[in-house]
């Protein structure tokens, strides 16, 4: 059968070849721009994007150049590759790594990440987001008539936080939730302060690496008044705004979280030190946790390197802290990914193939050694 | 010849011995030590002090032990003696101290300007570390040492004799407290009861009153310089015998820290420890080694029984005093140096001189013992820290010299034995002696390096929480150095390549057999290397996925090593597509080498990601005059290669 021209284009060495250096290059100078902006956005930037625009140049991100890999192996293998028992282990590498990559698209797409932060005693079946927030709008309203009911109404506008500018698709959600007000300005980190003269200052904090850290700051004007509104996320607020008489609205920001299929109560936490030192041996966490169907707690023990898994849910142990009134509390990062074995599969695929290729050639090696010297 | 070889050999070992220590020191460093999480016998931690304060091991004649013992137990000898290095003279014009050509200055000399430096640390301290200027840090970690050598000058204090003690005390005051000689302030102390009684009898009142001052005062200087500079954590040689009993608490304390902290227990527990403090100081000042020995072992066995919880930690501890007293790993190196050289000054006689060829043989020997030495250097230390030992650079560097020499041994044992003539009986294969020399060329310049990181403290610290898994330490971190090797051992063949090719262009000589050879060596490494970076990096992936719950979180040193990978695939791809020869893949090899470098330093050179574990100052320079110099040798050879062939049509 005739492979037609752009077939033969597709699994060329040439292809291969700009693959691997254009990841080369994304790879070296996305670790750059790591150093000088954090992991997160970087991680936006060169390796979660299809392409990256940067003023008026535009190149190709990881995710695209992973995409012409496989399109680049899958006709290798169909189109060029001769099946021969000698590249038993050619053939099993690239199986690997299309495997691999095809791993990483769906973790990449479907996974979720999240964080579980409790005290002592405290039980949840909540895990917060690290970058995606929500505005939480709680409309209420006196009713007329002569029993003064209220009646209460909730809106959430999800949103995330390293959107520089945030959507006309928020603005449009926040004029249906809260008419009178209107988005003015919006920063990635920042706070208000309350102060004894000069009143509330909005102000915006220098942008963190760790971008979980970053919290966001609004500040919204009254469609009528112009006066200003401020809101951000310092110690949990919760603003009250009155748009008219019998009109009230209570504004908040928080993490977006998302429901557990579990229950987790944590109830001990340890921490063991290396003697005389401040340097952490080990941590652990000692959790109760109630299954769906189920009526009764089971112990489980969350460390280091030990984690906890549920269906397709894995608890791990995040960080370790003592609050401002002396109870300690334990971070747990949860990761959802029904996909979690592929990457162990396609790891030991390509590693077999690598090391049959290897020594089948080191064997070559050594009989070719001893004949030419022999001879 | 064997008596040649073994002659050699003693000569050798001889000159690396360090200077002979007195026999108290000997015992001195045998005593067990807390420091920084890890116990240890005195002897490592005196010797990562002298490096930490000098970059030596040895100081005027002195060797650690020695000079340790006296910073102990006679601090005002050594007080003159030029142990500090300061590399900038910056920080000595600051303070007023003229410039020395050693670049060691002496505690006299420091103590004069220790008020300058005082506020410029604080200045300095005021910015975040990562804004500090390299003067700025070199003020720090100038105070930060003298500070450091002050507390352990002073951390005997308590039991060294003071004359002023004496001269104020009578005759008749020091017969009335049952004491006789010269006075420490312990002394003292431990009649502190009975003063309390001459303070209230009349004859002498007067003077017990004075002499109890003098000691309050004494030891409430004492105590605010140790709330100040955190004594506790300096020379924690004493058990915290007040938690015995539950057997969970495994703190040491220093003498004073002790002393401090047993204040509200009952004297005979409060002094158990001090008293042992106590007699080996006298028995310094009356050079008794038999008694001296007594109560090391005395106060070992103390500390022994106090942290029995703890499994094998006395066999840990002898092992370690025997790695340190063989040096295992600075011998090894001195004898790549040492193989290397035979190998070299071999070429120099005619090719079947028997004396050239007994040359080689002995070059080979001298290579197999190095690496024999090297390995039980990183078996000693795996036994002593009961894990992988590639937790740091130090270590890490030590392990691909290691496994580089080891990838040269393999390949020079898959060759076959030459042929039975007269000359070839007696000599090595021409492939066997490039086996040789790049295996004692790799071990002897990657042991080379890791010693600039000895002076960091000590190489064998504890592990945080998140590298405490011995299995994944082992496997994944193993598995990846064993690719940096191979890609290295690759870029050295590439280098000789180059040489050669060179060579042989320029002299018209047909060194095609030889080159054939690099080349093949070098795709072995290369395939090598690619393996192994690809296992420990799945590897790693799974150890991350275990612990964060992630399997790939493009973090600095993942990229690194992925940099690798993709490396050593390009250079294998683009010599199947035909786009590059022999000579193509020997510049590939080299670039390879560039590649594992930045990966290695890189990351911590960056300082940030979840690898990050130990930042490294100065090597940023060191790093790229490497890749610049690298840089400079490739384009060199093929500008000459280029010329040449022009030359030659």
């Amino acid at each position: 059968m005739k492979v037609p021209h752009y077939f033969k284009y597709l699994s060329s060495f040439k292809l291969t070849l700009f693959v691997l250096v254009s990841l080369m290059l994304l790879v070296f100078f996305g670790t750059l721009y790591q150093a000088e902006h954090g992991l997160y956005l970087a991680q936006k930037k060169f390796f979660d994007s299809l392409i990256i625009i940067d003023g008026f140049l535009i190149l190709p991100g990881a995710v695209l150049i992973m995409c012409i890999a496989f399109i680049n192996l899958s006709a290798f293998l169909c189109f060029k590759f001769k099946y021969s028992w000698a590249k038993l282990g050619i053939l099993i590498i690239h199986l690997g790594l299309m495997s691999l990559l095809l791993g990483g698209f769906y973790t990449l797409y479907f996974s979720k990440e999240s964080l579980i932060s409790f005290r002592e005693g405290e039980q949840t079946n909540r895990s917060t987001d690290y970058y995606k927030w929500q505005l939480r709008v709680i409309k209420e309203e006196k009713l007329s008539g002569v029993n003064k009911a209220k009646s209460r109404s909730e809106s959430l506008i999800p949103f995330e936080i390293d959107s520089k500018n945030l959507d006309s698709h928020f603005s449009l959600e926040l004029k249906k939730a809260i008419p009178q007000l209107k988005l003015e300005k919006y920063y990635r980190n920042g706070r208000v302060f309350e102060t004894p003269f000069a009143g509330i200052i909005p102000k915006e904090l220098e942008l963190n690496k760790e971008f979980e850290q970053n919290t966001p700051l609004f500040i919204f004007s009254d469609t009528d008044t112009q006066e200003k509104v401020y809101l951000d996320n310092f110690d949990y607020r919760v603003l009250s705004y009155e748009a008219s008489e019998g009109l009230n609205y209570q504004l908040s920001l928080e993490r977006l979280s998302s429901e557990l299929p579990v229950i987790i109560r944590l109830d001990d936490v340890k921490r063991d030190l290396h003697p005389n030192t401040q340097v952490a041996k080990a941590y652990a966490s000692t959790i109760s946790v109630l299954e769906e169907g189920s009526n009764k707690f089971r112990k489980v023990e969350i460390s280091m390197n030990k984690p906890f898994r549920y269906k397709d849910y894995t608890f791990y142990q995040a960080s370790y802290g003592i609050d401002t009134d002396g109870v300690e509390f334990s971070s747990l990062a949860v990761v959802k990914n029904a996909g979690r074995l592929v990457p162990y599969i396609a790891s030991f695929l390509t590693v077999l193939g690598l090391a049959i290729h290897f020594i089948m050639h080191f064997l070559k090696f050594i009989k070719y050694q001893r004949a030419d010297l022999a001879s | 010849m064997k008596r040649l070889f073994f002659l050699i050999l003693i000569l050798l070992f001889s000159l690396n011995l360090p200077a002979k220590a007195s026999a108290i020191a000997d015992e001195f460093s045998k005593l067990l030590i807390l420091d920084q999480g890890r116990y240890k016998p005195i002897d490592s931690y005196a010797k990562s002090k002298l490096l930490q304060f000098s970059g030596k091991t040895k100081v005027n004649g002195k060797n650690y032990r020695e000079w340790f013992t006296e910073l102990v137990f006679n601090p005002e000898s050594i007080y003159s003696e030029k142990i500090f290095l300061i590399n900038n003279p910056e920080v000595l014009t600051a303070i007023n101290v003229e410039v020395d050509t050693h670049r060691r200055y002496s505690y006299d000399e420091l103590r004069t300007g220790i008020d300058v430096l005082n506020d410029l640390v604080k200045s300095a301290e005021a910015k975040p570390e990562k804004e500090r200027s390299l003067v700025e840090k070199e003020f720090v970690r100038v105070f930060n040492n003298f500070h450091e050598f002050t507390q352990l000058a002073n951390s005997f204090s308590l039991f060294q004799r003071k004359p002023v003690l004496t001269t104020i005390a009578s005759e008749n005051l020091k017969s009335s407290l049952g004491l006789n000689g010269e006075l420490s302030l312990f002394s003292l102390i431990d009649k502190a009861s009975e003063l309390e009684v001459l303070i209230r009898s009349s004859n002498l009142k007067e003077e017990a009153v004075k002499l109890g001052f003098v000691i309050f005062s004494w030891v409430e200087t004492y105590k605010e310089y140790l709330n100040l500079f955190r004594l506790e954590e300096v020379f924690a040689i004493l058990p915290n015998i007040a938690v015995t009993e539950s057997k969970t608490n495994l703190e040491f304390y220093s003498p004073w820290t002790y002393f401090h902290e047993m204040q509200s227990q009952p004297a005979s527990y409060k002094l158990i420890h001090l008293k042992s403090c106590l007699n080996l100081q006298n028995a310094y000042y009356d050079k008794d080694t038999k008694s001296f020995r007594a109560i090391v072992e005395k106060m070992n066995t103390a500390s022994y029984q106090h942290i029995s919880s703890l499994n094998k930690v006395r066999p840990k501890i002898e092992l370690e005093l025997l790695h340190n007293r063989l040096q295992p790993l600075e011998r090894s190196q001195l004898l790549y140096l040492f193989s290397l050289l035979l190998l070299i000054s071999s070429a120099f006689f005619t090719p079947k001189a028997a004396f050239r060829f007994n040359l080689e043989k002995f070059s080979y020997l001298v290579f197999l013992l190095a690496f024999l030495l090297h390995g039980s250097g990183i078996l000693m230390r795996i036994l002593i820290l009961s894990r992988a030992p590639v937790s740091n650079l130090y270590e890490t560097f030590v392990f691909v010299a290691f496994i580089s020499a080891l990838l040269a041994l393999v390949i020079s044992m898959t060759l076959k034995k030459v042929k039975n003539t007269l000359s070839e009986t007696l000599a090595l294969s021409e492939e066997k002696k490039s086996c040789v020399f790049l295996g004692s060329l790799s071990a002897f310049m990657l042991l080379l390096i890791s010693s600039k990181f000895v002076t960091d403290g000590d190489s064998m610290k504890v592990l945080i929480a998140v590298l405490d898994s011995n299995f994944w330490l082992s496997t994944h971190v193993i598995a990846e150095m064993m690719g940096y090797a191979g890609v290295s051992l690759a870029g050295l063949i590439g280098h000789l390549y180059l040489i050669k090719f060179l060579r042989g262009k320029f002299r018209r000589n047909a060194v095609t057999e030889s080159l054939k050879f690099y080349h093949k060596l070098i795709l072995g490494m290369i395939g090598f290397g690619l393996c192994f970076t690809f296992l420990g990096t799945m590897l790693g992936g799974i150890w991350a996925d275990q612990s964060w719950g992630r399997f790939w979180g493009w973090d600095p040193k993942e990229n690194g090593a992925l940099l690798i990978i993709l490396w050593t695939a390009i250079t294998l791809h683009s010599r199947l597509a035909g786009y590059i020869k022999d000579f193509g893949v020997a510049v590939f090899s080299i670039i390879g080498t560039m590649v594992v470098m930045i990966s290695w330093f890189g990351v911590n050179l960056l300082g940030v990601g979840l690898h990050s574990y130990g930042f490294t100052e100065g090597l940023m320079v060191n790093l790229l005059t490497y890749l610049g110099l690298e840089f400079l040798f490739i384009i060199g050879c093929i500008v000459l290669t280029k010329y040449q062939s022009l030359k030659m049509t």
